[in-house]
């Protein structure tokens, strides 16, 4: 059974997915533009799909309420005994959480630096530090040898999409 | 028959081809053998390169990837005890013994020659029946692809994870995101947001990248590195090799166990990792010596590899004949069809002949190619999976925004990648399914295709799907498919809860 941190993470996923998707159906009409007339409503298909999700995702809630109802009455039960499904070392686990938030945060923050340094610098000028920062995030420490492979992976690729693949790859506002 | 497969060989004895599927098997070796780092994982950051070179050359590449991440697999798991992929929890039971008594080599040898052997059995299955099976499914028309397109969906039941449900609320999701863009059947505009970019729809490559790809770096990032050394492998005398009498004596338990593959890949939604399982548990059924297994059995390492080799090659077989992906991995690999223009399914035997035949050819090379390379670089694979993993991950992300952007050369898509990035982190973490999705999303745009069509045939009518009688009896076996995955998946639930008392 999975733990209650888990089951109550689920609940509120499924209750925003459920959100979303209501909104969706709700505006169905602003969202499908029809262009040419045809037998079939444009609107069918999406919202076949829609409802089948609204269907499950509600399944999904009702059956992580159920779990919760049960767990919170199993804790009712025995108090000082563990939460049911409660891993050990839950102290651990959230240390560890925070960690990976960081690590999703500083990679994702990373990436999207990527994508700023391509449009204004280009692929040449963007990419070793990209890469250079996202090895020091993962335990990188000869940082000088690094650079280096960095630079030469960063041409070799560029010479391989130019001349294999036969795509530009972005050259920067700044320098175009 | 013969003469279109001795065609189809001889159109790939190219330099391009030959080159693409060792730098496959290559990627292949490198990417199965990385802890963390799949299969798919390779295919997906390859895929925009077969946007540019012709199918003969681009496909052959991807299954050459394939087929040698699922040695590549086994390779950490006899060295390491860890599995590079999870068909090789069973290659470690036995495997890993055998490499602690000094017999890394042997086990490594029956592990490649057990692969290549159900590769090879699977591949002339697939040559001798895809193409009679083609014919048989070339009376199916739209009605009834409606009805294979929901059985082919049963596949998530498969790949779900832990939560049925969430996997087909993730495959919903992925047919919700084929419906964005113009309509290829009415021409309408769905789900832009007024945003020109996604008129022409979400692009299939950086969905696949981002959903597979950065989250396993973000998961690395959070993992952090260990490094582990292993010594340098001998080769030499008994226990460095499978010797010819140990291969003439297991040759009857390498049929067996190819053919559990070959029945279980054809079959789809079952996946590779049964096949394993069930090969390694015939082998130690079958055996004098039950007892010894787990222990550093021989046959322990032949049987699971032959049947999860087996695996790739029939399962393309549902791919090919009907256009049905036999799990995630085929399911890409029917995106690389589409990329370059061809719809699996039973035309492509009419419609590309020499292409089919062309693949089929590469298949052969391909096993050829798989021995060599692995066999002739035991000791260099060893080096390259203790290769430090910020190298590996840092270009495994240029290479994905290179993907991404090569496609469409936009940085629109770019920025699509790192969105399904963080979703596909988001999926993995809570039990989410991106395969799910990912299958959902391919074969979204063919459900409405065939569903718009029934519905202009029957001029509106709903009865069309039980009126035809392969239709129906598709039907049927779609609901029978999914009452067998929900009472399977109940069945295994109350047998956990009985275990944790």
């Amino acid at each position: 059974m999975p733990s209650r941190k888990a089951l109550r993470t689920d609940l509120a996923i499924t209750a925003a997915l459920l959100l979303l998707l209501l909104f969706l159906y709700a505006n169905l009409d602003s969202f499908v533009q029809q262009v040419v007339p045809s037998l079939i409503d444009p609107r069918f298909f999406p919202s076949v799909v829609i409802v089948c999700l609204l269907a499950v995702n509600a399944l999904i809630l009702c059956l992580g309420a159920l779990d919760w109802r049960r767990q919170a009455a199993a804790c009712a039960a025995a108090p000082e005994a563990a939460p049911v499904g409660e891993p050990a070392g839950a102290g651990e686990s959230e240390s560890e959480d925070s960690g990976s938030i960081f690590a999703l945060l500083l990679y994702i923050g990373i990436l999207f630096l990527y994508v700023l340094g391509l449009q204004y610098l280009g692929f040449v000028y963007a990419t070793p530090p990209v890469m250079l920062l996202i090895s020091l995030m993962l335990g990188l420490r000869r940082i000088v040898v690094g650079s280096i492979v960095y630079i030469i992976f960063t041409l070799l690729m560029d010479y391989l999409a130019l001349h294999v693949m036969q795509i530009i790859l972005p050259t920067g506002a700044l320098f175009s | 028959m013969i003469e279109q497969i001795c065609a189809g060989l001889l159109s790939v004895l190219t330099f391009q081809s030959i080159g693409a599927i060792a730098l496959g098997i290559f990627t292949g070796l490198m990417f199965g053998a990385i802890p963390g780092i799949s299969g798919i994982m390779a295919i997906s950051i390859l895929l925009p390169m077969t946007f540019y070179v012709s199918p003969l050359v681009g496909i052959p590449m991807l299954l050459g990837i394939y087929k040698a991440s699922m040695f590549g697999g086994s390779i950490t798991a006899i060295l390491l005890n860890t599995p590079g992929a999870p068909p090789a929890v069973c290659t470690a039971m036995d495997g890993y013994p055998l490499a602690q008594q000094g017999k890394a080599g042997k086990a490594l040898n029956a592990a490649l020659t057990g692969s290549v052997f159900g590769d090879t059995f699977s591949n002339i299955l697939l040559i001798c029946v895809a193409a009679p099976l083609s014919y048989l499914t070339l009376k199916i028309g739209p009605v009834e692809q409606f009805a294979l397109i929901l059985l082919a969906l049963t596949v998530v039941g498969s790949i779900s994870g832990r939560s049925l449900l969430k996997g087909v609320s993730c495959a919903g999701f992925g047919l919700l995101l084929a419906t964005v863009g113009v309509s290829a059947t009415t021409g309408d505009i769905r789900f832009t947001f007024g945003q020109d970019e996604l008129v022409s729809g979400i692009a299939l490559i950086p969905m696949v990248i981002g959903l597979l790809c950065l989250p396993e770096v973000i998961h690395q990032a959070r993992a952090g590195i260990r490094r582990q050394i292993i010594k340098k492998i001998d080769l030499r005398g008994e226990n460095g090799r499978l010797t010819w009498p140990e291969f003439k004596r297991n040759l009857p338990l390498l049929f067996r166990s190819s053919i559990i593959g070959s029945i279980i890949g054809a079959l789809p939604g079952l996946g590779v990792t049964p096949a394993a399982y069930l090969a390694y548990s015939e082998a130690q059924r079958t055996s004098k010596t039950p007892e010894k297994f787990g222990t550093g059995m021989i046959e322990g390492v032949l049987a699971p590899e032959a049947s999860n080799n087996a695996v790739t090659g029939s399962a393309m077989i549902p791919m090919l004949t009907l256009g049905i992906p036999g799990d995630d991995v085929t399911a890409v690999l029917m995106g690389a069809f589409f990329i370059q223009g061809l719809s699996p399914g039973p035309n492509i035997f009419f419609e590309h002949t020499e292409v089919v035949y062309g693949i089929f050819g590469s298949l052969i090379v391909c096993d050829v190619l798989l021995y060599v390379i692995a066999k002739f670089g035991f000791n260099a694979w060893v080096r390259i999976i203790q290769l430090p993993k910020h190298v590996i991950f840092s270009g495994v992300t240029v290479f994905a925004v290179v993907g991404a952007y090569s496609i469409n050369q936009s940085l629109f898509d770019v920025l699509c990648l790192i969105c399904f990035g963080i979703l596909g982190y988001g999926m993995r973490r809570f039990g989410y399914s991106a395969g799910a999705m990912i299958i959902g999303f391919i074969l979204g745009p063919l459900l409405e295709r065939a569903f718009d069509q029934s519905m202009t045939i029957s001029d509106g009518s709903f009865l069309i799907f039980v009126e035809r009688p392969i239709a129906l009896a598709l039907l049927i076996i779609t609901a029978l498919s999914v009452a067998s995955v929900i009472h399977v998946r109940m069945r295994n639930s109350k047998f956990v809860k009985m275990a944790q008392g």
